[in-house]
């Protein structure tokens, strides 16, 4: 290379030098050394060493391991811990202290020794790794699963121990271990494992973990530690150390985690049940200001009035269902979401008591009773607070209860939106008597101060005990005994023992006189089994005549009752003194007055203020007397006398109207069934009587017979009255319903407004509505008649309405169409709906009625149509009805309705609609025997109501009518002075009924009709027409049959 | 005005008896008087006989509401009830969801009903069931559906929507223009 060099080529000197080494290839080279010195890093040091300790002369050279050695030939280089070589560093002190362990450069030098500091130092086995290998590590610990890691946890007290022996086991191996370096000192840093390992972590298994949460990381390093410390005792002690830690921290770690499934648990529990409550179907809203919930709330008022036990049950369903049966059933509205819970533990904790023990919550009850500080005490604690409030509230909810008792549920939704505003007690009756035994001491007392005015009160006796108990609950607020119903209490004591009602008086009323619940009890009879007195009624009716029969009958209420018996009574003694003959009649008698009397007796009081029974008396008396002065007068001259007894007595009625009414009303039938055999019986009484003492027997019998007789007479009137009302009403009735009779509507319509026309005299009728003058129609016809003035000659009648009727009948028309469609809609809209819903829905019950209506109507069209009413709107009607089968729908609503109307007043004797088709038939076909049997009086009315019948058949003569009427009047006056001549006429005028051909004979006939009516117009209106048309019937029938036989 | 027609009447009946289903029959048959179902400018009125005679004699377009608006048909068809027909769905509802008093407020304001707020429900509620909303006081606040059965609206989170919003009394003032 020297010679190549700085030669000359081309010009130039060539330098020649050696290539570097390429860098790839010298980082081989150095990675293989340091491969090479990575293999036996220490061995090459300590071949080294111990090659130059050769080269130095020294051959038995046992290096040193103790730190701080200075490695020969090798200055500033010193042995550390497990024999390494460390290089000694001078640092330069910044704070220029003198501090200078081994050498110092200069005065702001300090060499640091590294062998005196590193003593944190650990070396690890080559074969660790084996000991535990990866795939055995824990890892999957850390995740949580708690079994497996409880498991360890228990494992690992179990395993600490081993460790403890592993530890020098450990020690001996690693003295073993490491016999080449044959370090005496390696027992020495064994002792101080932990120090070594706390300050100075070296990448080990254990800093291989990830710094994971404390409890995760604690479970597996212990377990970690357990399993290394089986190879490995240097980290035995560290082991124990931690695993004692991790004893706490385990339970720590267990209380945690029960903590935290709790609060999940408490969490996922809030959330399920926290406020989410679930109610049924039959959940009741409190919030009943809306029409529907007021309606029902209506709807419900009258079965609150009558059992309101009944009502607190509902109120006990709808909120909670559970406590029913128990005695104590506590609710309380849900002021704030949490309230459902409340209420629940309330009801579990009283529940508990109450199951618990019977006595105890008697105890409470007593307590509860007698004072109301005892109940705070007696509450649970969590109650005490609300305990007050219960005691006010249910005060409140009593006062409400006496309330609604007294204005008959008025007020019962208050009352109930009060029961769910506040605690209330339902206490049974079983605990009531309970109470009342317990308690009638202190009952006695508010008993005692109630009496006084309870006694004042004349009402029937459920209202009294009632208002006894409202009385005793203000008066013992305490006392809870108004949660239970009275008539509740009333209907225990009558269903069963006597014992109940002395515990019940004697709670409710400590010194009551004995009258006082003799009395309740015999009110709640006639109540409950007022059927079974009316039958009892009807056999003394029949024992003791027509007198008791007026004071008895069937429907009558509680109040009524009390002041007939005592009537009936002495009417009763009053036939004693009569000294009837027979001896069964005066033993019924005798009976009848006797359960008078009892009853009398037991409401004597009564008697003070029953007016009524002395009018009575006073009547029965008087009629008796007349019945006397008739009784001596001759048989001959027993029509007259008749007459003048009977105005008397109609007189004497008159003077008692409001007696009247009432009897009048339901003595009629009982009078016409008991005066037929009355009469029969009478004679059979008076022939059987004959024999033993005939004189003064014939004399008696012959009293009786012209009482009897009087009296059939005054029912003669009686029903005279009866027809007359029956027919003044009939008109109207008949002009409202078209359908009950159609063919008589039109005609009898007219008669009534002729009729009216001749009576227009009075004042009652000036101020009647006129018929005719009503709508549109009769708008233009009072037009029309105000146009010609005061002039009665100009009076407008129904017949000028006539003319405008078809307007009126389009109008109907429009209207029934419109209320055919709105049915037709509803008809469709509710087969939609059963489409829709899949159910079956029942027909509306008005459709029906309609229906049958149509029917009906169906069947009377064509008499209406023979009949001819000349009304041409009506047919108009018929042909739409007949055409259109829903036509005739809406005009037969209303008369459903008002023959709803009419039935249900006249339902109490069902029989007679029944007849009536009968009587109507009978009438028709009874023609003969009228003309056979003419009865004074009587026939007029039913040749009346005949007519009723059978004079529209032709039109002309309705239409003449009424003009003939005014020219005849003359001969209905004759006929009105002597009605016995009336037989007379009333044959000529049956005869030409029978033809039915003849004008002038209708004419007639309607003319009698009309005068008929005027005459009896005014006397009595209020009584039912249907129940009127039937007496009619019923009577003349009678009389039809009956007179034939006796008189003639 | 005038009456609907079949479809629209099986629209309408439809969807209330989503809210009161068979106690529809208690609207179209009422015992205390007639009342109909009327159609006018699109809207479903429920009127009673007597006022349905009155109406007739305001003109078409006079007439601004007649009876009780039950809801609307939209141009599809379809039948949407309005609030003003709770007064009639609240006492016959069959299925009724309370809201807590604190989320009556944003129920009025037209959110769904959230778990959180929901108080009590009739049980046996089925997922998109109509159901009346009341507060707990039982004052009948509008309806909705419900957007989960009752078993599910133990388990779910409490921000869940468990009854989506229809209408609410809250639109009397929010929509005062627009209510017949």
């Amino acid at each position: 290379m020297s010679i190549l060099n700085k030669t000359k080529w081309k010009g130039g000197t060539l330098q020649i030098e050696m290539a570097k080494e390429s860098f790839l290839h010298r980082l081989a080279v150095e990675r293989e050394e340091a491969k090479l010195q990575k293999e036996k890093p220490q061995r090459n040091d300590q071949m080294c060493l111990l090659e130059s300790l050769k080269k130095t002369g020294v051959v038995d050279f046992h290096m040193r391991a103790v730190p701080g050695t200075e490695v020969p030939d090798h200055k500033k280089w010193v042995v550390g811990k497990f024999g390494r070589v460390l290089p000694i560093l001078h640092l330069r002190n910044q704070q220029k202290n003198k501090i200078s362990f081994s050498y110092c450069f200069g005065l702001n030098v300090v060499k640091y020794d590294p062998s005196k500091y590193c003593h944190n130092l650990r070396k690890l086995e080559p074969d660790v790794a084996h000991a535990a290998p990866v795939s055995e590590l824990t890892w999957h610990l850390e995740g949580g699963d708690d079994g497996t890691s409880r498991k360890r946890q228990r494992e690992s007290p179990g395993i600490r121990k081993p460790p403890k022996k592993l530890r020098q086991l450990g020690s001996e191996a690693l003295s073993g271990a490491a016999p080449s370096s044959g370090c005496p000192s390696h027992p020495k840093h064994t002792d101080s494992p932990q120090l070594e390992h706390r300050s100075h972590p070296k990448p080990s298994e254990e800093s291989e973990l990830p710094p994971a949460r404390r409890p995760g990381r604690k479970i597996a390093g212990r377990t970690l530690l357990s399993e290394q410390s089986k190879a490995n005792g240097i980290t035995a002690k560290n082991d124990t150390s931690i695993s004692d830690s991790d004893i706490d921290s385990e339970e720590e770690i267990r209380a945690m985690v029960k903590k935290e499934t709790e609060r999940q648990k408490a969490g996922s529990v809030e959330t399920e049940s926290e406020d989410l409550e679930i109610v049924g179907d039959n959940f009741e809203l409190k919030y009943s200001s809306h029409w529907f919930l007021s309606n029902s709330d209506a709807t419900k008022k009258a079965i609150k009035g009558s059992s309101r036990e009944k009502e607190t049950m509902e109120c006990d369903n709808g909120y909670d269902s559970a406590d029913t049966d128990e005695i104590i059933a506590e609710s309380k509205s849900p002021e704030d979401s949490k309230q459902g819970k409340v209420k629940n533990i309330v009801a579990k904790k009283k529940s508990g008591l109450v199951n618990g023990s019977s006595l105890k919550t008697r105890n409470l009850k007593e307590k509860c009773i007698e004072k109301k500080g005892k109940i705070k005490k007696l509450k649970i604690a969590a109650l005490q607070s609300t305990a007050a409030n219960s005691t006010t509230e249910t005060r409140d909810s009593d006062s409400s209860c006496s309330d609604s008792d007294e204005g008959q549920s008025e007020i019962s939704s208050d009352y109930e939106s009060m029961m769910q505003n506040c605690y209330h007690l339902d206490l049974t009756l079983d605990d009531l008597k309970a109470l009342a035994t317990e308690n009638s001491d202190a009952l006695a007392e508010g008993s005692g101060s109630a009496q006084s005015s309870c006694q004042s009160k004349v009402e029937d006796n459920p209202k009294d005990s009632m208002v006894n108990k409202q009385k005793l609950s203000q008066f013992h607020p305490a006392v809870k005994k108004k949660s239970i119903c009275p008539e509740e209490v009333l209907a225990d004591i009558l269903a069963g023992e006597e014992d109940a009602v002395e515990e019940n008086s004697k709670g409710q009323n400590n010194s009551h006189l004995k009258y006082q619940p003799f009395r309740g009890m015999g009110s709640l009879c006639v109540k409950e089994s007022s059927k079974d007195n009316t039958g009892l009624k009807k056999r003394s009716v029949e024992s003791l005549g027509l007198e008791a029969c007026t004071s008895y009958c069937g429907e009558e209420s509680s109040k009524h009752q009390p002041k007939n018996r005592p009537s009936c009574s002495l009417e009763a003694s009053s036939k004693k003194k009569h000294k009837a003959p027979c001896e069964q009649h005066e033993e019924l008698s005798a009976a009848a007055s006797s359960a008078g009397q009892r009853l009398s007796d037991s409401k004597p009081h009564l008697q003070g203020k029953n007016k009524g029974v002395s009018s009575l008396q006073d009547q029965n008396s008087e009629h008796e007397a007349a019945a006397a002065s008739t009784g001596e007068s001759d048989g001959s001259s027993d029509t007259d006398s008749h007459a003048a007894g009977a105005q008397e007595h109609v007189k004497q009625q008159l003077k008692s109207p409001k007696l009247i009414s009432k009897t009048l009303k339901r003595n009629t039938i009982e009078n016409e069934k008991t005066s037929v055999v009355e009469d029969k019986a009478l004679s059979r009484h008076a022939a059987a009587s004959k024999e033993p003492s005939t004189i003064e027997k014939q004399l008696q019998d012959n009293q009786r017979r012209l009482a009897a007789l009087e009296e059939r007479h005054r029912e003669r009137e009686l029903q005279k009255k009866l027809i007359q009302g029956a027919l003044s009403n009939l008109l109207l009735f008949f002009s409202f319903c078209a359908t009950k009779a159609k063919s008589a509507s039109k005609p009898s319509g007219r008669l009534f407004d002729s009729s009216e026309d001749e009576q227009e005299d009075t004042d009652d009728e000036r101020f009647k509505i006129k018929p005719q003058f009503e709508g549109k129609a009769g708008e233009k016809l009072l037009k029309l008649q105000s146009r010609f003035g005061a002039d009665e000659r100009f009076r407008m009648d129904a017949r000028f309405l006539e003319s405008d009727s078809e307007e009126e009948g389009e109008t109907d028309s429009v209207k029934a169409d419109e209320e055919e469609e709105l049915a037709a809609e509803k008809k469709k809209n509710l087969q939609i709906l059963g489409s829709i819903l899949n159910i079956n829905l029942e027909q509306p019950k008005p459709n029906k009625t309609g229906m049958s209506v149509k029917k009906f109507k169906y069947e009377s069209s064509p008499i209406s149509k023979e009949g001819g009413l000349g009304s041409k709107a009506k047919r108009k009607k018929k042909e739409q009805s007949e055409t259109l089968p829903q036509v005739s729908e809406k005009i037969y609503y209303d008369i459903a309705a008002d023959l709803k109307d009419l039935f249900g007043c006249s339902k109490k004797k069902p029989e007679k609609t029944e007849e009536i088709p009968w009587d109507k038939e009978d009438a028709e076909d009874s023609a003969p025997p009228d003309h056979l049997g003419p009865v004074p009086g009587s026939d007029a009315a039913q040749e009346s109501f005949k007519f009723s019948f059978f004079g529209d058949t032709e039109k002309e003569g309705i239409k003449e009518e009424p003009y003939i009427v005014e020219t005849i009047k003359p001969v209905k006056v004759t006929w009105q002075e002597d009605p016995r001549f009336q037989d007379s006429s009333s044959e000529g005028d049956d005869e030409p009924e029978t033809s039915e051909m003849e004008k002038d004979q209708e004419i007639a006939r309607l003319f009698f009709f009309s005068k008929d009516d005027e005459r009896l117009r005014g006397t009595t209106e209020l009584i039912h027409p249907l129940l009127y048309l039937f007496f009619a019937f019923k009577l003349l029938l009678e009389f039809s049959e009956e007179k034939m036989l006796p008189g003639y | 005005m005038r009456p609907l027609t079949e479809a629209e009447t099986r629209a309408v009946f439809e969807k209330l008896s989503k809210y009161i289903g068979e106690n529809i029959q208690l609207l179209v048959d009422r015992p205390d008087g007639t009342y109909c179902f009327r159609l006018h400018r699109d809207r479903v009125y429920y009127l009673s006989e007597k006022l349905l005679k009155l109406a007739a004699s305001v003109p078409r377009d006079s007439l601004v509401a007649p009876g009780t608006c039950f809801g609307k048909f939209t141009k599809s068809q379809k039948f949407r009830l309005s609030v003003t027909a709770l007064d009639f769905l609240a006492p016959y509802a069959k299925y009724k969801v309370w809201v807590k008093p604190g989320s009556e407020q944003s129920f009025l304001y037209g959110n769904h009903v959230l778990k959180s707020g929901l108080g009590r429900i009739t049980e046996s509620t089925a997922q998109y069931q109509g159901v009346v909303v009341y507060s707990m006081a039982d004052v009948p606040l509008g309806f909705g559906v419900a957007a989960k059965s009752t078993q599910e609206c133990r388990k779910v989170d409490p921000l869940a929507i468990v009854v989506f919003h229809q209408a609410d009394v809250g639109e009397y003032v929010r929509n005062e223009d627009t209510l017949t």
